[in-house]
């Protein structure tokens, strides 16, 4: 099995020569399309993968893929383990939006990753692992991501929520109650808006032998406060049943923090990093209204889409659980 | 009026049980889906058999405007706790496990 188009766009670019072995859709239903495959150059042999968006909403929340390419790049360039990019598909490869990169060995199933630290004893390492990098992504030169600069996100991220909110026509009381919380409490930036991943979580690092091979998904990179990428990690959806474990399940927030801030990261304050874990249910919530809209008005209906809908109920308990002080 | 027979919630049972079935035939793509209709299925199931819970906004539209207007910043922490019991009643229809492991009693000290 192969793609006709992939061959003609990686002939286009690497020569008649070049062929394609072991392709293989690794996408499991979301709104992109992702192949695996080996770029075969005359003796070199190389392991890529394709990512096709199938979708994008005019109001979509994610950045363009030209936008995420391009910030792969550069930080690729700047040193982060970033997949490198290798080139963007354009109007004449007929593959609609989308890029490819280098392949990056590894795992990215959270339960799985969470089994195989703890056997190996490798935990802590690991988390001390995510508070370097995200300090290493945090000092990054933010001007070279000035094109980041006019995303809705960037320019004050809880207006942001609430203009997607609204356009999805749900009264949810939760979600209400949240912004409203959020609206009353916010914090002054912590400094200069800087680059954020804005997904950084267990399941977007690729881990292996128990360090992060790539961080992946830039697709919600912006500008903005750091402490929202911390506030981000540690909220209960990504600690996969390990409620008690606040960084992904692995180990509790201070590892993170003394590695962050031994990398040069600025100490986040614990009443900022809640206000940012509470922006963080609000936004994944409002993401899961966001699939579930495109299933209900028929632009991309599937299982997943439909189910994202009623994943918002389990967002919102988080949520409420953070803000009457029964979770962290 | 008689029961149909078999029950609505038989049939989506019944579906429910052959998707988790055929689940070990299908590719993992196939398999991830089956899976999911199979979980969608039982929250069709739940959701038929919930009553609303007792705490229920029964105007959305002027809770919307009156929290948006402030009217309820006075009462925060009452309106919290009463949205915290509507949040997990929504649970319990769509993960009854995960409310079970993860109720909504005691406050952190």
């Amino acid at each position: 099995m192969s793609d006709a188009r992939l061959e003609a766009a990686i002939t286009r670019r690497f020569g008649a020569i070049a062929r394609i072995e072991n392709f293989e859709v690794a996408t499991l239903g979301g709104s992109s399309r992702t192949i695996l495959f080996d770029l075969v150059d005359g003796a070199t042999r190389r392991r890529l993968v394709s990512r096709q968006e199938s979708y994008q909403a005019a109001d979509s929340p994610f950045l363009s893929v030209d936008h995420q390419y391009r910030a792969m790049r550069t930080a690729f360039e700047l040193g982060l383990p970033v997949p490198e990019p290798v080139f963007e598909y354009d109007t004449a490869d007929d593959m609609g939006q989308g890029f490819v990169t280098a392949f990056v060995a590894g795992d990215t199933m959270p339960k799985r990753i969470q089994a195989e630290v703890e056997k190996s004893g490798q935990t802590e390492s690991l988390v001390r692992n995510f508070g370097t990098l995200l300090a290493k992504l945090h000092t990054l030169p933010p001007r070279e991501f000035d094109f980041l600069a006019q995303r809705p996100d960037s320019v004050d991220a809880l207006n942001a929520q609430r203009d997607r909110y609204d356009r999805y026509g749900q009264i949810r009381p939760a979600i209400e109650f949240g912004l409203r919380w959020l609206e009353r409490r916010r914090p002054a930036l912590s400094g200069a808006p800087i680059l954020l991943h804005g997904d950084y979580r267990l399941g977007n690092f690729m881990i292996k032998d128990g360090a992060v091979a790539g961080l992946l998904d830039w697709e919600c990179a912006h500008l903005g406060d750091p402490v929202e990428d911390i506030g981000w990690l540690f909220l209960r959806s990504w600690r996969f049943g390990r409620n008690n474990l606040e960084v992904a399940g692995l180990t509790h927030r201070k590892t993170f923090i003394d590695a962050y801030v031994a990398a040069g990261g600025a100490e986040p304050d614990p009443d900022s990093i809640l206000w940012w874990q509470a922006f963080g249910f609000v936004r994944w919530a409002i993401l899961n209204l966001m699939q579930a809209d495109g299933h209900v008005r028929g632009e991309r209906r599937g299982l997943v889409f439909a189910a994202c809908g009623r994943n918002t109920a389990l967002v919102e308990y988080d949520l409420m659980m953070l803000l009457t002080g029964r979770a962290a | 009026m008689t029961t149909p027979f078999p029950t609505m919630d038989d049939l989506l049972l019944t579906v429910r049980d052959f998707l988790n079935d055929i689940r070990g035939e299908l590719s993992p793509e196939r398999r991830y889906q089956a899976q999911v209709a199979a979980f969608l299925l039982d929250v069709a199931r739940r959701e038929k058999l919930s009553t609303p819970p007792a705490e229920a906004i029964a105007d959305l539209t002027a809770f919307r405007d009156a929290i948006r207007a402030g009217k309820f910043d006075a009462e925060e922490a009452v309106l919290a706790e009463k949205l915290l019991m509507l949040s997990a009643a929504e649970v319990e229809i769509v993960r009854p496990d995960l409310l079970a492991a993860n109720p909504p009693a005691g406050v952190l000290s």
